[in-house]
């Protein structure tokens, strides 16, 4: 790809989640969301191997059937009820398909088989973008359809999404698949984050970025693409498998890492809103995926490799731990940054 | 004297003794399974010929009625086979195993069932000459023996011939679908195998999602000795070469580890005459000695990123 072009691909992206912030009609939602859809498939593409190719299409069919059944649904609300803003919709037709086509666009269960197809057969980078940034646009739409029916539908999708996404990655040794259905775990709890509050949402989802940053980028620098791989890690790069580990744990939202913080402010405005059935069954479902997360922290963890070799080798030292490092730790002090603020008189 | 008995059957007004199940032929009564009688001794003849008759004969209700269902009758057989496969999925049993294996064998030819798992190809399909065939030697190894012949057949279409291939039968899931093997965990392929002194080609076929993508393998050559004595041949993965329909291709790839269909040993070297390899094992093999990733050139598509340079005033190089 030319150097000269690669950039406009990132603020195009950047601008279709700029555009959906911005308006409240649903053609120019829709304009954004095709705009972030078609700015990400070069980015998908960029080392052109069978494999992303293959990931890539799949993504771009899928996103291109939800942004029709997106416009269609449009269509129908506007058709029915002679309105076209999203936030004056009373729940019809037209807003259930829009849910919908949200829904398949963000890889919310039962539309979640999509992303751990795509994701596997991408490389950790654009995975990671995917799993992130693209949420954005379609968390930004949800927040906007706040109707009592939609909620309570938004909500089945949410509690959904945990129980599948770690019932999901029980058998999974393939380390991408295994952190697809961890985001769709994790989706299920932004999702009724959004439903709740928008502020609670956009909470959850920067706690998700910031855990889940290191450990993508820790992963593509180990090269580790199978479990096996993750054992024998804290061999060739102790600190790096070590970190991976506490990344591990806290996404699987053990205190007193960050991830645990997540958890527990949504679970405290849920149980304030006597939502208690739906945060039981985002606890179960949580309960399951962390099954995977401590199999893969015990790997990286517990775990030495078949031979004990020099660990000081410059050979063995991977570039550009700094700044990730910073991300990883920043698990650890979770306790006393967001443990602190919680702790000020209100 | 008229009664119903000899109403059905005029032999039994003639005084013969008929078979009370069917009616239709004398001699003791027969088994159900069994119409002609013969005390359970059939011979093919005989088979052919009951086919034969059975096909013939109008189907019963019970027939019709089980011809009807089948199919729900497979669909639900291929549920509960899914439901095993997802249940065995999710409890994992081989999941240690699979977290700390360094090894695997993958096939150890010691019985029939082992050879069961392999087909043999040649280019007799095509009108060839040439001969294979997979046996169980007296060593209990695998034993892929016959005859090359370079002949081409005279169609007017086929330009090359004389190869001979084995290759593993693709693995079936619930439905229909292909299961694939996973060797990401390892990163080199081992053989022990006991040659003729010819050359042979280890291929993998990795599963394809596009049309483009089926006839995908990827290769890699191995030398047998011809002596008495066992060779172990250790392939990394990194070695092997991309090829659709028999040509090398251009841009190359590694072996997507993770969705392997079949391996196969394909013998095509150009040589008149009879071949014989022997298989001990197997298997693959996780080496952290080897960190080669690819061994081959992988063009770069697309314009390269140009490096601003400040050209001198005076530059030698235009003169």
């Amino acid at each position: 790809m030319s150097p000269y072009i690669s950039p406009l691909f990132g603020v195009a992206m950047s601008v279709s989640v700029l555009l959906i912030m911005s308006s409240s009609h649903w053609v120019f939602m829709w304009l954004g969301l095709e705009l972030g859809t078609l700015a990400f498939v070069p980015i998908l593409t960029w080392w052109h191997s069978s494999l992303e190719v293959e990931a890539t299409v799949k993504y771009f069919i899928v996103q291109a059937m939800a942004a029709a059944m997106f416009f269609f649904g449009g269509l129908v609300s506007t058709g029915t009820e002679y309105i076209s803003s999203l936030n004056q919709i009373v729940g019809n037709t037209g807003e259930v398909m829009i849910m919908l086509a949200v829904a398949m666009k963000l890889g919310l269960a039962p539309f979640h088989y999509w992303v751990v197809d795509v994701v596997q057969g991408l490389n950790y980078i654009p995975g990671m973008v995917l799993l992130t940034w693209q949420k954005v646009p379609g968390l930004m739409v949800l927040t906007q359809l706040g109707t009592t029916y939609n909620s309570f539908f938004l909500l089945t999708l949410g509690v959904l999404s945990p129980l599948l996404g770690g019932l999901g990655g029980l058998g999974q040794t393939q380390v991408r698949k295994l952190l697809a259905f961890s985001s769709n775990a994790h989706l299920g709890w932004l999702v009724s984050g959004c439903v709740i509050g928008s502020l609670l949402g956009i909470t959850y989802f920067a706690l998700y970025v910031v855990l889940s940053l290191p450990v993508f980028l820790f992963l593509h620098l180990l090269n580790a693409v199978h479990l096996n791989h993750l054992r024998m890690s804290l061999m060739f790069n102790p600190a790096s498998g070590m970190l991976v580990g506490i990344g591990f744990l806290s996404l699987g939202g053990l205190p007193p890492f960050l991830g645990f913080f997540g958890k527990w402010l949504l679970l405290t405005h849920l149980v304030d809103g006597f939502l208690l059935g739906l945060a039981i069954m985002l606890i179960v479902g949580t309960l399951v995926s962390l099954f995977y997360y401590l199999r893969v922290s015990y790997l990286c963890l517990v775990i030495l490799g078949p031979q004990q070799v020099m660990i000081g080798l410059s050979w063995r030292k991977i570039y550009m731990t700094n700044l990730v490092s910073g991300m990883v730790v920043l698990n650890m002090i979770g306790l006393v940054l967001v443990g602190g603020v919680s702790c000020l008189p209100k | 004297m008229m009664t119903i008995r000899t109403l059905r059957s005029p032999q039994l007004a003639l005084g013969v003794r008929v078979c009370g199940r069917c009616w239709r032929h004398d001699g003791p009564r027969h088994q159900r399974a069994d119409p002609l009688g013969t005390d359970g001794a059939r011979t093919e003849a005989k088979q052919e010929v009951d086919g034969a008759q059975t096909a013939a004969r109008p189907k019963g209700f019970r027939t019709k009625v089980a011809e009807f269902f089948r199919p729900a009758r497979d669909t639900i057989n291929e549920v509960r086979k899914y439901a095993n496969e997802t249940w065995t999925f999710m409890k994992r049993d081989d999941l240690e195993q699979l977290m700390f294996e360094d090894s695997r064998v993958l096939w150890k030819f010691r019985g029939p069932e082992d050879i069961d798992q392999w087909m043999v190809a040649s280019d007799k399909e095509m009108g060839g000459k040439s001969e294979a065939h997979l046996t169980l030697s007296e060593n209990n190894t695998a034993f892929f023996h016959g005859v090359t012949n370079l002949e081409v057949p005279k169609d007017g279409v086929t330009r090359y011939s004389g190869y001979a291939a084995m290759r593993s039968k693709q693995q079936q899931a619930a439905f229909n679908r292909r299961s694939q093997m996973d060797f990401s965990p390892f990163n080199v392929l081992n053989l022990r195998v006991r040659g003729d002194g010819r050359s042979y080609m280890i291929t993998m076929a990795a599963e394809g999602y596009f049309s483009s993508q089926w006839d995908d393998l990827w290769c890699y050559f191995f030398f047998t000795r011809g002596g008495p004595h066992w060779q172990d041949i250790h392939i990394p993965f990194s070695k092997f070469f991309l090829t659709s329909k028999g040509r090398v291709q251009d841009a190359q790839c590694p072996v997507p580890k993770d969705r392997i269909n079949t391996i196969g040993i394909t013998l095509g070297d150009k040589i008149n005459g009879p071949f014989e390899l022997e298989i001990d094992f197997m298997g693959v093999t996780m080496d952290l000695t080897h960190k080669e990733e690819f061994a081959y050139e992988q063009y770069y598509q697309g314009p390269r990123r140009k490096r601003f340079t400040k050209k001198p005033l005076l530059s030698t190089k235009d003169w």
